[in-house]
């Protein structure tokens, strides 16, 4: 394979600890994802998903092993070089959108703008064009609360792709959604994909979401205990 | 950077108004009592130092040999010689030294059939222009024979055959006055002539003087001790200096002390009013600051609930790619920005007391006879520039003391914030 990984996990580790209690909740992981590939992430509730998909993103930290993500090793970096890394390196999609309430969905979408120290015409600017990208101009000056849940999720996936990150991070995305609505969800991350080169991971526990990846990475327990690769369901009939 | 930060942080501000103008309201308590208070202390010292005047007793020091202890190697305290005029005059900022000369004896006043007193000063007639005074009568100046006399002489007359006591007033200008002094042994009486070249305007200092030529003074002291002046020995009773302003005057005072001697005056006491002024707008604005202090628990605790609120989204900026330092940042500007809010609005209920306060003063009868105001410690009639002062220094140093407050309530809040691990704010709920 010609690509080379964008993200690498060796030996993994994560305990929380809770009430003295240690929790080993990820057991030594390894993995390799190549760049511009779709890999969705499967398991069990508890099994350590989400944990994972916010050690690679930088949301958290490791208790041990290494972490490399184009090409930086994020284990060990202080919380200003993490913050670097999240900015420039990953977007996130969240289950329950992390809209905020009192933001139009233009200014949702440039909120990232912000911390990029981007002046605000410009940040408008690049905020309205993803919003069309995603058939969502008309509703550029709605609140959170004035639109439907599959519309949110279009916000925050153009707020995701605000600052042009390589790799799109989504946790559920589709959790809060019915289930047409989810596919429509999916099929704009593999778009995000085929059409952007962008590489996507995407952490559910639904089956026909998960059709829609190159990849399936199964977990549990804490290790990772499957990895197929899936003929992706719309991986050609994208528009 | 920081204007798209401090853009948020006016975004979160506004999303929740009644909070902002609850907290603010805090700070606008706050500061107007520390406004108000110290306002209060200032126009207080003004109108004292109206009551005082401006006039030339202001840069005016009285100077005197120590009366101290004996010093350590025995040697006499610095006295008030010729030489020390002359080195007084070498003083920095000073304008003139006028040495006085008293009679040594006690002179009575003999005008008509009436009999009066007064202070015998001996003064150089040249220095006359720098004592201070003006007449109401007659020409400023001192020929050989001539006196001064002070406002009040010539209102204290009696007469020696009445059985009581009972003022009379002398017009001492017109009238044919002469001078008893009696020598040291009480052995014999003298009667000097006094031409009377002027009557004295009001002034505290020399209402009672009669003002003779120095060598006249000196003359009549011959007489009265039986001696001859030996210039080796001779002192001067007082010496006056006078600075070139009232600024200098502080400098001069203590430079006349460095040099061993007492020195006091208006000035001196100004000083020491000043100091009380101070220290009474020091426990005034403590007073106001007292309140102030409530309204920082007030803006922490906005802060702190703000915060609990809005944990989900503070995560969701640090997934987005804002540092610690960004969300301190964003927290620490709502927090000034309450205060500032706040420290303004109090400065405007400021201004507004002010001009209430004051136009009630002057529109007040004026006078003690007038009623209303008259619990207040001061003449109101003094209070032309008004009770409540707020010089544009106190109004932008307390904008800056509520912004201050604000920043130092909101300091522990902002930190939890910045500090937040992302993870665990994201999942809140
Ligand atoms: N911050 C934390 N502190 C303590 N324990 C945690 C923390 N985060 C996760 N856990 C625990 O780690 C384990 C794995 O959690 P994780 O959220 O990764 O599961 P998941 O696979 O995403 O499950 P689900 O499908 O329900 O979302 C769970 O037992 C959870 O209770
Ligand atoms: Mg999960």
């Amino acid at each position: 394979m010609a690509n080379q990984p964008i993200i690498q996990g060796r030996g993994i580790d994560k305990v929380f600890y809770v009430g003295g209690q240690a929790l080993h909740v990820l057991k030594g992981v390894d993995f390799e994802i190549p760049t511009g590939q779709f890999v969705s992430i499967m398991g069990p509730s508890g099994s350590g998903k989400s944990t994972l998909l916010y050690l690679i993103g930088g949301l958290d930290q490791p208790s041990g092993g290494q972490i490399t993500v184009a090409g930086k090793h994020i284990d060990g970096m202080n919380s200003s070089e993490l913050a670097e890394f999240r900015r420039l390196t990953v977007g996130f999609v969240f289950q329950s959108f992390h809209l905020v309430p009192t933001m139009t969905a233009l200014e949702n979408v440039a909120l990232p703008g912000i911390f990029a120290g981007l002046p605000r015409d410009l940040r408008e600017a690049r905020a309205s064009r993803l919003l069309s990208m995603l058939t969502m101009s008309s509703r550029a000056d709605h609140r959170p609360s004035q639109l439907s849940g599959g519309q949110q999720q279009r916000v925050a996936i153009a707020r995701a792709l605000f600052n042009n990150p390589p790799i799109i991070m989504a946790d559920e995305p589709t959790g809060a959604l019915d289930s047409k609505t989810g596919q429509n969800v999916m099929r704009m991350l593999r778009w995000l994909c085929t059409k952007q080169g962008r590489t996507v991971v995407v952490v559910t526990h639904d089956q026909s979401i998960a059709q829609y990846a190159d990849r399936k990475l199964e977990l549990k327990d804490g290790r990772i205990v499957g990895d197929y690769l899936t003929d992706a369901r719309g991986k050609h009939d994208v528009a | 950077m920081f204007g798209e930060l401090a853009h948020l942080a006016v975004h979160n501000l506004l999303r929740a108004r009644a909070r902002l103008a609850m907290t603010a309201g805090g700070v606008l308590v706050g500061t107007t009592a520390v406004v108000i208070l110290i306002a209060l202390t200032i126009g207080l010292q003004r109108s004292a130092e109206a009551g005082i005047g401006q006039n030339a007793t202001l840069t005016e020091i009285n100077v005197y040999p120590s009366w101290g202890p004996p010093q350590e190697d025995g040697a006499e305290p610095p006295q008030l010689t010729p030489a020390a005029v002359r080195a007084f005059y070498q003083i920095e900022g000073v304008a003139a030294v006028i040495p006085m000369t008293s009679l040594q004896s006690w002179g009575e006043l003999i005008a008509d059939d009436y009999r009066g007193g007064g202070q015998v000063l001996g003064v150089d007639p040249q220095l006359l222009p720098y004592l201070g005074i003006t007449a109401q009568q007659g020409q400023l100046s001192l020929n050989p024979g001539d006196v001064l006399v002070g406002a009040q002489v010539g209102e204290n007359f009696y007469d020696p055959q009445s059985e009581e006591y009972a003022p009379v007033q002398i017009d001492l200008f017109s009238a044919a006055l002469e001078m008893q002094v009696y020598n040291n042994m009480g052995t014999g009486t003298r009667e000097v002539d006094m031409r009377v070249a002027a009557v004295l305007a009001d002034n505290p200092n020399y209402d009672y003087a009669i003002l003779m030529p120095t060598q006249d003074v000196i003359q009549l002291n011959e007489w009265v001790s039986g001696q001859k002046t030996d210039p080796e020995t001779f002192r001067y009773d007082q010496v006056i200096v006078r600075a070139v302003d009232r600024e200098a005057a502080t400098d001069v005072s203590s430079a006349i002390k460095e040099l061993g001697y007492s020195a006091g005056g208006l000035g001196e006491f100004l000083n020491q009013l000043n100091g009380f002024f101070t220290t009474m707008r020091l426990v005034l604005g403590g007073v106001g600051g007292v309140a102030l202090l409530v309204a920082a628990f007030g803006v922490a605790n906005t802060m702190t609930m703000a915060i609990l609120e809005r944990t989900r989204e503070i995560g969701l900026m640090k997934a987005v790619g804002a540092t610690d330092r960004d969300v301190l940042t964003v927290f620490l500007i709502e927090a000034a920005l309450v205060g500032l809010s706040g420290g303004a609005a109090g400065i405007g209920a400021s201004l507004l007391i002010q001009n209430v306060v004051n136009e009630a003063i002057r529109s007040a009868p004026a006078g003690d006879g007038g009623g209303g105001m008259i619990f207040l410690p001061v003449d109101t009639s003094q209070l032309s520039s008004g009770l409540v002062i707020i010089p544009t220094e106190l109004a932008l140093f307390a904008l800056l003391l509520a912004t201050a407050v604000g920043v130092v309530a909101g300091l522990y809040p902002a930190l939890r914030a910045a500090r937040m691990t992302t993870v665990v704010a994201l999942k809140t709920e």
